[in-house]
């Protein structure tokens, strides 16, 4: 580097406010989802190996190591790999759903970027999330829930109000548990699993045993 | 074939593009514009030259990176100068945000930087050269970056950084007279024809 003359010598926090969100005074913001200017940023913990039992403390949003994440794509679901030092990037309009994270399907207007950072050390496994801010009244969250046997659409619930997000997650959420027939499958009669939010801190018991299942 | 009353389709429909992978470990990459951000991620060897990212704050520069090597993600904000060592050559500014990943990993360091985000965005990419010895930026030029065209523009700004090398007036600083060093413009910024668009 040819700037010795001119680099920044003090600490980058008196020069640049919250310049690294992996710092431990600030990660904390990110546990949900956070907007940062034009983006969207969330940062995701490998809390535990398996889902945190009712009433075992727990982040809000974390991930149990044993996950696995799915898409639906032009052949139906597919189990997308998250390999450590990869981008993942999830297409916008691409249903995707996180085993035992969140029990339903995430169709959103916006490309997600997911980055897998393995545990090193003292430090534990993180996923960062990376995705642009929908824009008001124009691009959308859904909320979805598909037949488990043959990937009818049977319920779904959106939103093009990006500062609501977990208020109309949970509201499809507990909207969709509400009435039997929604679990239903119109076309091959499946009885499918509840649904329950991304935030594990506000689960029912009948979400949690949900969330065990799926 | 039935025909449900729809004009017959002569050729295959194409498929929606559909979610895609990069591998930090895969230096052959570059820079992909696909979808809503442009990407790029690399691969630097433990003892050898890596990626840094370089931001210009008040006409000084500051190094992104944490002194014990430890991951880092950092937001570049819209309208922030920044280069990255060993990858681009000059500094650029465009009017969306962006995301620096670097990471320490068993063969060395990777990174990874997506710009965009937004609808449309980046749209407008402004190119320069920091003086090294009083920060001022040098020969400053901004380019129009049309739809899903980031590759494109890079194509651009190689051909400004040749003319910036081959011209010592264009690496004069306005302000101090210091001459710019040449600069490496021999570094992979796009991905070869065959990479593009894979998945």
């Amino acid at each position: 580097m040819h700037y010795h003359g001119i680099q920044v010598e003090e600490p980058l926090d008196k020069v640049i406010r919250d310049w690294d969100y992996l710092d431990e005074k600030v990660i904390k913001h990110f546990y949900g989802f956070k907007d940062v200017g034009d983006l969207v940023l969330g940062i995701r913990t490998i809390e535990r190996d398996k889902v945190a039992e009712l009433g075992q403390k727990a982040m809000p949003v974390a991930l149990p190591a044993i996950r696995k994440n799915y898409e639906i794509g032009p052949n139906g679901v597919v189990e997308v790999p998250r390999i450590p030092f990869s981008a993942h990037i999830t297409r916008a309009g691409t249903p995707h759903r996180t085993q035992y994270v969140f029990g339903y399907w995430h169709i959103n207007d916006k490309d997600e970027v997911i980055v897998p950072l393995p545990p090193a050390g003292d430090r534990p496994g993180r996923v960062l999330i990376i995705q642009g801010k929908p824009e008001t009244g124009t691009e959308t969250d859904r909320f979805a829930w598909y037949c488990d046997k043959c990937v009818t659409l049977l319920f779904m619930r959106e939103s093009s109000n990006f500062s609501t997000f977990w208020v109309t997650e949970v509201a499809a959420v507990r909207a969709y548990n509400a009435d039997p027939k929604n679990q239903i499958c119109p076309t091959c009669g499946h009885k499918n699993p509840l649904g329950y939010s991304g935030m594990q801190t506000i689960d029912r018991p009948e979400e949690r045993a949900a969330r065990f299942v799926w | 074939m039935v025909n449900l009353g729809f004009i017959p389709q002569k050729e295959t429909i194409p498929a929606p593009d559909m979610s895609f992978v990069r591998l930090f470990s895969d230096a052959r990459a570059g820079w992909q514009h696909r979808g809503q951000f442009a990407i790029w991620t690399g691969v630097s060897a433990a003892e050898g030259p890596r990626h840094r990212l370089l931001e210009r704050v008040s006409n000084r520069v500051a190094v992104i990176e944490r002194e014990d090597g430890s991951p880092v993600f950092h937001k570049i904000a819209n309208g922030s100068a920044f280069t990255i060592e060993n990858l681009t050559g000059f500094w650029l500014t465009v009017d969306s945000d962006a995301m620096w990943v670097d990471t320490p990993c068993p063969t060395g360091r990777y990174a990874l930087i997506a710009i965009g985000g937004r609808t449309g965005k980046p749209s407008r990419a402004v190119l320069d050269w920091t003086c090294p010895s009083c920060g001022t930026p040098i020969n400053v030029q901004t380019f129009e970056i049309p739809p899903l065209g980031f590759t494109s523009f890079l194509r651009k700004a190689h051909a400004a950084t040749t003319a910036f090398n081959a011209d010592p007036q264009l690496r004069t600083c306005p302000s101090c007279h210091a001459v710019h060093p040449v600069v490496d413009i021999s570094m992979p910024n796009e991905a070869q024809p065959s990479q593009e668009g894979e998945s």
